[in-house]
């Protein structure tokens, strides 16, 4: 599968924030989209899941109508009231609690799983989205800046987690920190 | 007892006594019957299937029309939130319905209907609006971040309205319950008074006005203050329970 984004433009308020982006995104490869705050790689994360409309140009799906795209936003959106668990099985319905349990605990001390998410550090809140968007269904992982929050070792831990998930899946993130995905390819927003 | 409760015991008593002395000042059970008189009212109208059947036709006949105007509330207001289009159509006929008097509602009741049905029609109309834009408020306040994540994750229709619609739904549906439940009943009653249907509570309010029996107008007031609190009360635990669930 390919997404295709061609010569996309996107403006807000009269000013430019993406400026004829092209770029074809293939299914088995990862791309970090790499940049200095505010240049643009949220809206361009946004801009390929669908959920913002390009001004001009035109993103593309190649051989599927519209993927399942698994996000993990800039902030936190988990159901505050339900665990861990409860949480990741809105998105992976098909996988048993106990399967889920155990990714969980690959990268979350076991303690916390049982814990409201509103309880949980903002890191560790992050850690549940990344397993998430790892165990869920889907064509796409698109990950805004998923490390932020995270110290150097969890962020080591959480980073080869990713790397090890990807699977047969394209995986774009938006990342400061050169730690995730090594052999990704980077994309320079200027 | 608590010190707060007997406290209100109290203030309760010493108004009952000023009525009493008030009553007994007037001397004229027609002007002002004293709640000793409003009382004896009571057991004797209790003691009556006439009044036992008047009561539980009025309560279920409320209960009728709060529970449809609650549903067509929910769903209206659930139809207007999914399609732009049928908000705007609706908007009209709701507001209408919550401005017009009820007093005008209640002849043309009468006219379209009859009497028999005229608490349920009446008391569905009051709390429609009450729910409809209280619910479409709850709706509109979703956090739209949320929904972007059920639908990217493709939740399961049941998920998104127990986790992402309800919790923000809830507190104002429970809110607009609370004082719809209080004002269905009044108004049911009000309409019941001026319809006058068979064994109903308004119809013995209405009784007592033409026979100039004051302690039974108290005593039908009485009893409708009991139940429109004992109601209010039934359907806000109610649904604290529901929604705790």
């Amino acid at each position: 599968m390919k997404i295709v984004l061609d010569k996309v433009c996107k403006s807000f308020d009269g000013r430019p924030v993406i400026n004829d982006f092209s770029h074809v995104f293939e299914t088995g490869n990862s791309y970090v989209i790499e940049g200095p705050s505010g240049i643009g790689k949220t809206t361009l994360l946004r801009i390929i899941t669908g959920l913002t409309p390009c001004d001009s140009g035109s993103v593309t799906y190649d051989k599927i109508a519209k993927p399942r795209f698994a996000p993990v936003f800039q902030e936190t959106r988990l159901i505050n009231y339900l665990d861990a668990v409860r949480n990741v099985k809105l998105a992976a319905r098909d996988l048993p609690d106990e399967r889920i349990r155990e990714e969980l605990s690959r990268i979350i001390p076991e303690e916390e799983l049982s814990k409201k998410v509103s309880e949980l550090s903002g890191g560790t809140a992050r850690r549940v989205e990344i397993v998430r968007a790892i165990l869920s269904p889907s064509d796409v992982l698109i990950m805004d800046e998923p490390l932020t929050g995270l110290d150097d070792e969890t962020a080591d831990l959480v980073s080869s987690y990713i790397s090890d998930n990807i699977k047969e899946r394209i995986f774009i993130a938006s990342s400061h920190n050169k730690r995730l995905c090594a052999g990704a390819h980077s994309l320079v927003l200027q | 007892m608590s010190n707060k409760a007997a406290r209100r015991t109290l203030i309760v008593l010493l108004w009952l006594v000023l009525w009493q002395l008030a009553s007994i000042a007037v001397n004229n059970n027609i002007l002002l019957a004293g709640p000793y008189e409003a009382l004896l009212a009571l057991i004797r109208l209790g003691a009556t299937s006439a009044f036992w059947l008047s009561v539980i036709s009025t309560v279920l006949k409320i209960t009728l029309g709060f529970a449809t105007g609650l549903m067509l509330g929910c769903l209206c207001a659930a139809l207007s939130y999914r399609y732009g289009l049928f908000r705007e159509v609706i908007s009209l006929p709701v507001s209408v319905i919550k401005s017009v008097p009820v007093a005008s509602f209640v002849i043309l009741v009468l006219i379209w209907a009859g009497a028999p049905s005229l608490s349920i029609v009446i008391s569905a109309l009051v709390v429609f609006p009450m729910i409809y834009y209280n619910v479409l408020s709850g709706l509109d306040s979703t956090d739209r971040k949320m929904i972007e994540t059920s639908e990217l994750f493709r939740f399961r229709f049941r998920d998104k309205v127990n986790h992402i619609y309800l919790p923000s739904v809830i507190p104002h549906l429970r809110s607009a319950v609370a004082v719809s439940a209080g004002m269905a009943f009044k108004s049911g009653i009000a309409a019941e008074v001026i319809g006058r249907p068979l064994k109903s509570i308004g119809s013995g309010l209405y009784q007592s006005k033409v026979l100039l029996a004051t302690d039974e107008l108290f005593a039908w007031t009485f009893c409708a203050v009991l139940l429109a609190f004992l109601f209010e009360k039934a359907i806000t635990t109610l649904m604290r329970r529901l929604m705790s669930r």
